[in-house]
């Protein structure tokens, strides 16, 4: 293991009596508790961190926070493997794991960096440009080579062995940012009495507070930091959540972030998530998120050693690491002084300071002579090595020199963070005297912006802003209290002045160091045309990275202005959506993955149906039982057939309750649902139940299901299972907004009943013996369609439904769902005797099938009651949802297709639901299409297969021979148009 | 036992978690003293009382007149000893008592109410679960986008929302606080689900039922 070469002997907020042990790409290194693993590997003399996306140059790290375009890494490894990390923001553990990414086989030695030579060829458009045809070569050879060449991490394909979590907060004032603004806003608020959420993505707040060597009322910022963040944390309001990255506004105050709960260990403890998604609700926000520095575009610029100029002083003052021995300072404005006077505070030398300014300023002429550097009035056009920086170019009234050095600091400006504030479609707005893009006029609702993301950079006036955002925020949430009194801070310069480029490079000059685009790349883009700012990102990919081009942005729209000599605000910016930095997935998920996907209902049955060893079906939310494969038996099809002719010759128990169920109640009642349904219901005798039919508004069907009448004011509707939720929607609908004169209370019982279908010829018998003595169940006291109270065996009311979808004689029998499964038990011990049977939804399709009954795949909301054969069902004496559209032709004409029943003609061929039907002879186009199969089944009493399907003018070909036509299962095969009803056409069974 | 207040004979009840949310159980962390206490509330009549046309004030008099307890205005609930009197939408009222004996007296209420209001039956439908402990809002908080803060929701308030996708109601009913959330019996074991995932790292105890 290396020791640290490059950790200075003091300073820094890192814990030296922590030592912490890691590797990368599989070797061992020493860093501290507080580093992260771009300071640690920094310290450790690491130059090289990855290569780049494109053109596999060698890259290390340009920056000392989230905006990171060069060194990702994979971290981690095995399941837990995450690419694309930033290694600036990863927090250093014990036992850390990272590799480089995008080389092979080495990061020193990369064979895929030949694609250097090629860079006159991979420029923007290329993939456009090059692999045009033929198309069938993109799935087999483009694409496969595109993505073995430019890929960056590697996902770990496996599954993810920690779970996330999603959570809710609400707050008056959310402050986003714990810098100088951030902190100040927080405590101004917090003391006002507020409820204040702090969100900070670092894991330790203060933001450049910690980064600088600056006083703030006599103490070391970051000591000021932590007395502020102390009070904060007394505040029993206050909420400091560090480690969250709040990523996206969203409507109604909502913002969305991310908790990094436990990435910074190396798995999370026990019962803990790795991250947690929050949704905060706000009154107020305040966006308190800083700035990022932009580097100056100049050739070879992503030299690893090449950083930017406060980058540089992070990793000094924060983490105790020198970036280089010998340094110089390429900068556009008076910040970079700091870095000056820190680097040489810190030990390093800096050779010289390059200002493109005119003259330079005093406060750069000071910094410079205070550390005996040479103050060169030009620029830097060109650097010089590999892995690591030897030497750079500087430019100064035409003369060229070469200084040999091992870090550039460079600085183009600062960028304000101003991305939160342009997810409500607000455009940020050019500010010349910054040279910087500020928030724009139009704000998300309650947002305010504080310090330098509003462009105030020093950092007076960071604290100053800060107070006053703080204690707005605070009042319009009704919480008024005095702005603290702002600290005394040393005065400072932040002027600057714009230089995007340096024109004379030589070498590739990048704008955007992720995704490779270089000056040349937007020259380019200009000359094909490509001139809109929306234009150019998406030919040349410029900020299209995972860093979505923090560092970038502005340098290529300014490019591009320079170009087309326009100016900066005449050209725009794109502008900015969620996320702000990249969210996991997983993170997104939160509880809802594998089983818990979404949530599953169960019957009253199905502990009972488990026991049985039942198959189980969802059905839409619902598990039900399928079938009861009963011992021997080889398939579904085998244990289907034998309940089917179980239960139409003796008697079977079917768990219907996943039926929707609505308790229709009040003196218009009766009312009411002649408006719903299209037939009848206010003269239903009591005791008596319906088959019904809903219409949509517009005539054509939407459901269907048996009403019975339990009193003078009180029905009970049930609807299909699939359309439960939609069903009781509508009629609240049709109640509260169609008809709100109606004195009727709609309210869902559909959980409180258990409904097992009691059917066959022997279910008479079964029930007799599990009511209690007294109720007579005979066709002339309880015949078809009757329905009624009674009391089981043992007491329990309940409610009996002579009703039947099996064509048998048979019941519905409701008892509260709590005694549900009791209940079932009781029907199976009295139906011992009898040979009583459980069965499942396979069966029950059957037999609906067997009795030409629809159901949910008829009702596919493009049939009318005429074509489901129920035209009869439309009533002609009354009002009702969907009467006047139904009436129009097109849904009347005796061509459209309509409800048969379809058998194939070689009857040993099995028919499936989905296919064609054609006229035989007739080619298969859409043209000649005569309709389709809806429903299938093996009918064990026709002893072949059957199915339901829908044919121009039907009822009229019975007796025809067409074919079905089935090109996904490959099936084409004749079959016989019969009449829906394949059993019992007469309905005698049932009335039996 | 199962909120179903219409046990009788031979036939046995099974609450909506039953199997699930067993006494005694410590779920998640073991250490510490649990930090979310959690309890299936079973042995209760709960009845859905809907305001027939033009009822308000008549409503209003026969049901304080019968319960003791005050109609409850949009997003309270109102309680009594053990009865409970819970706002569930315009027009709309959750009333919740202890079954004692096993005895359904929802009837004698719809009796009461004839001509006022529509009242249905509800006590099998709903999985009842009142939770409580040092962490119980945090907890809360991974499925229920309410603010639970005692600023904004206190003693005796209701919401009707979701949580993990399942409709809930849930109601505070003490100070300390206790809650009390309501789910369709159906989704209970999805809901426990959630629930005990959301709380594992507070640690749960599953306390008794408590009935009311």
């Amino acid at each position: 293991m290396t020791t640290q070469p490059n950790r200075l002997g003091t300073g820094g907020l890192i814990d030296r009596s922590k030592p912490l042990l890691f590797r990368f790409d599989g070797k061992r290194y020493q860093g501290f508790a507080g580093d992260t693993l771009a300071s640690a590997l920094i310290a450790n003399g690491v130059s090289l961190f990855g290569r780049s996306f494109k053109y596999h140059r060698p890259r290390g790290v340009l920056s000392a926070g989230p905006e990171e375009p060069n060194a990702l890494v994979e971290l981690r490894g095995g399941t837990r493997r995450e690419p694309n990390t930033r290694a600036t923001v990863a927090e250093l553990y014990d036992g850390l794991e990272a590799s480089s990414q995008n080389r092979w086989p080495s990061l020193r030695f990369d064979a895929m960096g030949i694609n250097q030579l090629f860079t006159p060829i991979l420029s923007a458009g290329f993939y456009y440009k090059t692999f045009m045809w033929p198309a069938s070569f993109w799935e087999r050879l483009y694409e496969p080579l595109i993505r073995r060449a430019a890929g960056l991490g590697r996902a770990s394909g496996l599954e993810d062995p920690d779970h996330y979590e999603k959570s809710f907060a609400h707050c008056d004032v959310l402050v986003i940012g714990s810098g100088a603004a951030g902190l100040m806003a927080a405590l101004a608020a917090g003391r006002a009495g507020a409820r204040v959420i702090l969100a900070e993505e670092d894991f330790r707040l203060g933001g450049r507070l910690l980064a600088e060597r600056r006083e703030i009322d006599g103490l070391p910022s970051a000591e000021w930091a932590d007395r502020i963040v102390t009070e904060l944390q007394g505040m029993p309001e206050v909420r400091i959540m560090p480690r969250t990255s709040v990523f996206g506004v969203y409507d109604g105050g909502v913002f969305g972030a991310v908790e990094r709960v436990n990435d910074h260990l190396a798995t999370p403890a026990e019962f803990e998530p790795r991250q947690r998604m929050w949704r905060i609700m706000a009154k107020r926000s305040i966006l308190a998120a800083g700035s990022i520095e932009r580097p100056v575009v100049f050739g070879d610029n992503d030299r690893p050693g090449v950083m930017l100029a406060g980058s540089v002083r992070t990793y000094l003052n924060r983490y105790g690491v020198a970036a280089g021995s010998r340094a110089a300072v390429f900068s556009n404005n008076d910040d970079a002084a700091r870095t000056v006077a820190d680097l040489e505070a810190a030990g390093i030398h800096v050779d010289a300071v390059i200002d493109p300014r005119p003259g330079s300023t005093d406060m750069m002429q000071q910094a410079t002579r205070s550390v005996g550097a040479e103050l060169i009035e030009g620029v830097v056009d060109r650097a010089h090595g590999a892995h690591q920086l030897q030497a750079v170019d500087v430019v100064s009234g035409g003369r060229k020199k070469r200084l040999s050095v091992d870090l550039l600091a460079m600085s183009g400006g600062w960028s304000p963070t101003v991305h939160l504030t342009s997810h409500h479609g607000g455009r940020p707005k050019w500010n010349e005297e910054l040279s910087a893009f500020v928030p724009g006029d139009s704000l998300p609702p309650g947002m305010d912006v504080a310090g330098s993301a509003a462009g105030q950079f020093s950092l007076d006036a960071c604290l100053r802003a800060g107070a006053v955002a703080g204690v707005g925020a605070a009042a319009a949430c009704g919480f008024n209290g005095e702005a603290p009194d702002v600290p005394k801070v040393d005065p400072e310069s932040t002027r600057v002045s714009s230089l995007w480029r340096v024109r004379s490079s030589a070498g590739k000059a990048f704008v955007d160091f992720q995704n490779d685009v270089a000056a040349s790349d937007v020259t380019l883009a200009e000359r094909e045309g490509f001139r809109s700012v929306e234009h150019l990102k998406r030919y040349t990919t410029l900020g299209m990275a995972t860093d979505q081009g923090k560092t970038a942005n502005v340098n290529g729209l300014a490019l591009m202005a320079e170009i087309t000599g326009k100016s900066i605000s005449e050209t725009g910016t794109t502008v900015f959506r969620p996320p702000y930095t990249p969210v996991a997935i997983g993170a997104l998920a939160g509880h809802h993955r594998g089983k818990d996907f979404r949530p599953v209902r169960l019957p009253p049955s199905h502990a009972w149906a488990r026991k049985r060893g039942a198959v189980f079906v969802e059905a839409g939310p619902w598990m039900r039982a399928a079938y009861f494969p009963a011992a021997g038996e080889r398939d579904w099809l085998e244990s289907v057939t034998r309940e089917v002719k179980t239960v139409r010759s003796g008697v079977g128990v079917c768990d219907v309750s996943t039926l929707g169920k609505i308790d229709v109640q009040g003196p218009d009642a009766g009312a009411f649902l002649d408006f719903v349904y299209c037939n009848g219901f206010s003269k239903l005798a009591v005791g008596k139940a319906r088959y019904g039919l809903m219409l949509r508004d517009d005539g054509f069907a939407m459901d269907d299901g048996t009403t019975a009448r339990l009193a003078d004011d009180h029905y009970i509707v049930t609807t299909t299972t699939a359309n439960a939720a939609r069903v009781m929607q509508h009629m609240e609908f049709c109640h509260q907004v169609l008809k709100p004169d109606l004195d009727v209370q709609l309210v869902s019982v559909s959980d409180q009943w258990a409904q097992y279908a009691v059917a066959g010829p022997k279910s008479r018998l079964v029930l007799e013996k599990a009511v209690e003595p007294g109720f007579d169940l005979s066709n002339e006291a309880f015949g078809f369609m009757a329905a009624g109270e009674v009391v089981l065996k043992g007491g329990l009311p309940a409610r009996l439904f002579r009703i039947s979808f099996s064509g048998e004689l048979a019941y519905e029998l409701a008892v509260p769902a709590g005694v549900g499964e009791s209940a079932l038990e009781l029907l199976f011990e009295a139906g011992a005797p009898h040979g009583i049977i459980p069965y499942g939804t396979e069966a029950l399709g059957v037999m609906r099938i067997e009795k030409g009954h629809v159901a949910g795949p008829e009702f596919n909301g493009q049939t009318t009651a005429g074509d489901l054969g129920l035209g009869k069902m439309l009533s002609k004496k009354k009002e009702f949802i969907g009467r006047v559209m139904a009436q129009r032709p097109g849904l009347n004409e005796a061509s459209r297709q309509a409800l048969v029943g379809l058998k194939p003609v070689d009857q040993t061929q099995r028919l499936s639901a989905g296919g064609h039907l054609l006229n035989v002879g007739a080619e298969a186009s859409l043209e000649t299409d005569q309709g389709y199969v809806t429903s299938a089944a093996f009918s064990p009493t026709q002893d072949c297969w059957i199915g339901l399907g829908f044919l121009k003018n039907g009822p009229a070909r019975h007796g025809e021979t067409v074919r079905v036509w089935d090109a996904l299962r490959g099936l084409d095969m004749p079959v016989t148009v019969v009449a829906p009803c394949f059993y019992d056409p007469a309905g005698e069974r049932h009335h039996g | 036992m199962a909120n179903s207040a219409s046990t009788a004979g031979s036939l046995q009840c099974v609450s909506p978690l039953g199997g699930q949310a067993v006494p005694g159980n410590r779920l998640g962390r073991q250490h510490d003293e649990p930090g979310l206490f959690v309890s299936e509330v079973t042995g209760l009549c709960l009845a859905s009382i809907a305001m027939r046309t033009g009822k308000q004030v008549e409503l209003a008099a026969k049901v304080e007149a019968y319960f003791g307890v005050a109609l409850p205005g949009v997003g309270k609930s109102n309680e009594s000893g053990l009865k409970r009197l819970i706002w569930a939408g315009p027009g709309q009222w959750l009333a919740m008592w202890p079954s004692g004996n096993g005895k359904n007296s929802v009837g004698a209420l719809a009796n009461e109410l004839s001509g006022l209001a529509s009242v249905t039956d509800q006590s099998d439908s709903r999985a009842v679960v009142d939770v409580w402990g040092d962490q119980v809002r945090a907890v809360l908080a991974k499925g229920i986008m309410v603010d639970l803060h005692p600023r904004a929701f206190q003693s005796g308030d209701t919401a009707i929302t979701v949580a993990a996708h399942i409709g809930v109601q849930i109601v505070q009913l003490s100070d300390m606080p206790v809650y009390r959330l309501m789910v369709p019996r159906s989704y209970a074991l999805s809901f426990w689900d959630w629930l005990t995932v959301s709380g594992k790292a507070a640690g749960i105890a599953v306390m008794p039922s408590e009935a009311g």
